[in-house]
């Protein structure tokens, strides 16, 4: 009879083949970045412009602009552009971040060159009809005010508020009326000023055809800008709110808490380490923000804890949505978590644990041609050294020490340097 | 084209191997066949509740997460109202572990009173969060008893009320585990780097040791036709109304699902789609509409669901639906939209394939219905859909009688 007891002996996962992309460049200077693998014939293409809200003179242009690509173009109508990515069973994903705004499109290998041309139109050649864009703007306004009403999404908008400030492009609160002051000319120009050859890259991912690059070549590489590049960086003070906020929600049966603070981005040294210790707190399913406040206390459905980089700054912040019973003890259980790292050692069992964990989701999150790309498009984002990065973090997690962890937290999960917000019943 | 094998174990444990050398990873998927569908009316939610449980440690290994995390794995599960899933991604070097994890959970459970309490407050802020404190959370809630009135799709996954998760017993909880956590109840599926030899191994160490249980014999009542179309008018604080319109469809196994699945496609699917186009870009009478199918083993639901723009009222929006419903019924479906329908699943079917994880959950799940074959020919059944019979579909169901209406006004 096996002994169930025991369990099986484990084999370290130490290694990580990280496989680099081709680089090229297109006849107009895109570079393009190509992970060409998988088993199935299917072809990713991210486009990366800058041109994210960071770079906008009025809230939401950058999203509308980004939205807008594909609601009609100098050939086609918002709905033969539809119609046609549907026939080739072709996926259009369009986002507008921060720093960056992207456009992607996936599809079967063997529709490549029906779908790249229409692609093609909707980054040199919109047009953002009026009618199109005052039908997009009253859909987005509902839906917006729809999340006002969710106690989480409140709290996300006003935490970067909070920390960032309201004068700053990665803290500006959007309005309802926002969305009534949106103009076509402002999309238009925005389009001009940052859709640009000289602020985009190409990630592609995939089983690729020989011609990949002729093909994107013939598509995106011709098209250049005759203005002058008149962007402007925009990057006034950080002028944080108060470090308590309590936003009155008296229907709600939940509290959404965040806790956090403006931190090192990933071109900071440090930021491997931390990374690890963000782990450990709050960044997977065995955290102890998650052993705690859930499987402890069982005050919440979900406990998590996260760093996310942007190309000037950073944010790190807890969040949960926990009953409004127990909301300040939930308070009260994070502040102590941050404490416990600060002036405890980890022991060499969790650590062990942590590095063992960290090792497989790593690996995990290189599996396949799409993943490694995601990955990499992450980097590209913050102009990283993809391959140093990640041969630097997995050394990191092999040599990080119990010391180093408690140096870490004393110098970034300072309870001093903490924003706090809650938003749900008194 | 999934390549797969397939063998059962002598105490009826099914188990479907595929091999896939180009990961470093294997994706291992235990589906138990119970969902919300056998729970006893008075005591809902316990499909749900259990999920939970099945983590609080098993008979032999007091945590299953701390020694899978240990192996660089990662899990979550799944419940819904026909079947309670458990999935699991580890390197191929570790998979042993995973097997040993599994196996224990199924053997038996550590059953422990500070578990049982913990997952039961947890659960009740997880109603709290999807359902209750969100603007048009408690829709589901509202329906299922609404438009069922019989079967037991008539509650949510999460259950019918909180009081019957606050009530829950350990003796609730170890009678339901005998009598659905057992090897003749599950379907294990593993895909990625590793052989059908070596999955033999792993299961005759690990799981053909546990004894047969019962076999479970579901007896579900059968949801009566509806005759008369029924009603119901709720008001919420929300900022704006909401519609849905909910008509009875065929079961899963049902030869006409793929053209109802189709129809749904038509009129929703992609953003070229007739309600998006005609009734949301065009008319612009709503922010947002759907029309889907719930894909439910038993006889489910074709649902529209919507909300108008600000200034549209319920029933003018309802009529606009309903005059896209008249129009698919009696003019016939063309040629390059119907194809249009047929590329967009081929592309999702292959999109879809791309996960080593989303293959050994499809494979389970086609083993559940019937025949693991599906996995690779269910396309077929799809692009062999004639436009009349998507068109007969519409007019079979689409019908006043067999529809059920929710009228959600936001308070004034």
């Amino acid at each position: 009879m096996i002994d169930r007891t025991k369990p099986p002996a484990l084999n370290l996962i130490d290694r990580l083949e990280i496989a680099e992309p081709e680089v090229a460049r297109l006849d107009n200077g895109i570079p393009v970045y190509m992970f060409n693998a998988g088993k199935q014939d299917i072809v990713k293409i991210d486009m990366l412009f800058e041109a994210g809200g960071r770079f906008q003179q009025q809230p939401l242009v950058a999203r509308f602009t980004n939205k807008m690509l594909s609601e009609g173009t100098q050939s086609y109508t918002a709905f033969e552009i539809a119609e046609k990515l549907d026939y080739f069973g072709a996926y259009l994903g369009k986002m507008a971040y921060k720093d960056n705004s992207i456009v992607s499109i996936s599809m079967l290998k063997k529709h490549l060159e029906d779908v790249l041309p229409i692609v093609a139109e909707i980054i040199i050649a919109p047009v953002f009809p009026e009618t199109e864009l005052q039908t997009i703007a009253k859909k987005g306004k509902q839906a917006y005010m729809d999340d006002i009403r969710k106690v989480s999404e409140l709290a996300a908008m006003n935490f970067n508020q909070q920390i960032f400030g309201q004068e700053h492009p990665y803290g500006k609160m959007i309005a309802v009326s926002d969305f009534d002051r949106l103009e076509r000319d402002s999309l238009v120009e925005f389009h001009k000023q940052h859709y640009r050859p000289d602020s985009c890259k190409i990630v592609v991912a995939g089983k690729l055809p020989e011609n990949m690059l002729s093909l994107l070549n013939r598509y995106f590489g011709k098209y250049k800008m005759h203005s002058k590049n008149t962007r402007k960086n925009i990057f006034p003070a950080i002028t944080p709110g108060n470090q308590k906020e309590f936003i009155d929600m008296p229907k709600s049966v939940q509290s959404a808490i965040r806790i956090g603070n403006i931190t090192i981005n990933k071109t900071h040294e440090d930021y491997h380490k931390l990374f690890i210790l963000n782990t450990i707190l709050g960044g997977y399913f065995g955290s102890r923000l998650m052993k705690n406040i859930r499987e402890d206390k069982g005050y919440t459905y979900g406990i998590y804890s996260a760093l996310i980089s942007f190309q000037e700054s950073a944010a790190f912040f807890i969040i949960s949505e926990v009953g409004s019973d127990v909301s300040e003890s939930a308070v009260k259980e994070i502040y102590a978590e941050l404490r416990k790292l600060r002036t405890e050692a980890i022991s060499e069992q969790e650590l062990d644990l942590v590095k063992k964990y960290l090792s497989g989701s790593i690996l995990c999150s290189f599996d396949g041609p799409f993943q490694t790309s995601e990955r990499f498009k992450s980097l590209l984002e913050l102009n990283i050294n993809f391959k140093s990065y990640y041969s630097d973090l997995v050394d990191t997690i092999k040599s990080i020490s119990p010391q180093e962890l408690l140096d870490t937290a004393r110098n970034y999960f300072m309870e001093e340097n903490m924003f706090e917000l809650v938003v749900g019943k008194k | 084209m999934i390549d797969y094998s397939e063998f059962k174990l002598e105490n009826g444990l099914q188990v479907i191997v595929s091999t896939d050398t180009s990961t470093p990873m294997v994706a291992m998927n235990l589906l138990y066949n119970v969902g919300a569908r056998d729970e006893h009316p008075d005591k809902t939610g316990f499909a749900h509740l259990f999920e939970h449980l099945m983590f609080g440690g098993s008979v032999n290994i007091p945590s299953y997460d701390e020694p899978l995390q240990k192996a660089g794995g990662e899990n979550n599960a799944f419940t819904n109202n026909d079947f309670t899933d458990f999935y699991l991604t580890i390197p191929f070097q570790n998979l042993d572990t995973a097997f040993w994890l599994e196996s224990d959970r199924m053997l038996d459970l550590a059953f422990s009173e500070k578990s049982l309490e913990v997952q039961r407050n947890v659960v009740i802020e997880e109603f709290k969060q999807r359902y209750l404190n969100q603007p048009y959370g408690d829709f589901w809630l509202l329906m299922r008893p609404f438009v069922y009135t019989t079967h037991p799709y008539r509650w949510s996954t999460i259950g019918k009320d909180i009081s019957h998760i606050e009530n829950a017993t350990m003796d609730d909880v170890r009678t339901f585990y005998k009598k659905f956590y057992h090897p003749k109840n599950a379907i294990l599926s593993v895909v990625g780097n590793i052989t059908e030899d070596e999955v033999r191994k792993f299961c005759e160490t690990w799981f053909a040791p546990i004894v047969k249980g019962e076999v479970y014999v579901r007896n579900i009542p059968k949801e009566p036709v509806q005759t008369e179309r029924k009603n119901l008018h709720v008001e919420r604080d929300v900022p704006f109304d909401m519609l849905c319109k909910a008509y009875h469809m065929c079961a899963r196994k049902d030869a006409a699902f793929y053209a109802t699945d189709m129809l749904s496609d038509i009129l929703s699917n992609g953003n070229s789609s007739r309600l998006y186009n005609i009734l949301v870009k065009e008319k612009k009478l709503f922010s947002e509409l759907d029309a889907y199918i719930t894909s439910d083993m038993d006889e489910g639901l074709f649902v529209f669901s919507g909300k108008p723009m600000k200034g549209i009222s319920l029933e003018q929006a309802e009529a606009a639906i309903d005059e896209e419903i008249e129009h698919i019924k009696n003019n016939t479906i063309g040629e390059k939209e119907l194809d249009k329908i047929k590329n967009k699943l081929e592309s999702a079917m292959v999109f879809s394939n791309e996960s080593i994880l989303n293959r050994a959950m499809k494979l389970g799940v086609s083993n559940l219905l019937g025949d693991t074959q599906l996995v690779n020919t269910e396309i077929d059944n799809y692009l062999s859909v004639s436009a009349s019979e998507i068109q007969d579909v519409a007019r079979k169901i689409l019908i006043d009688s067999n529809c059920s209406v929710l009228y959600y006004h936001a308070k004034k």
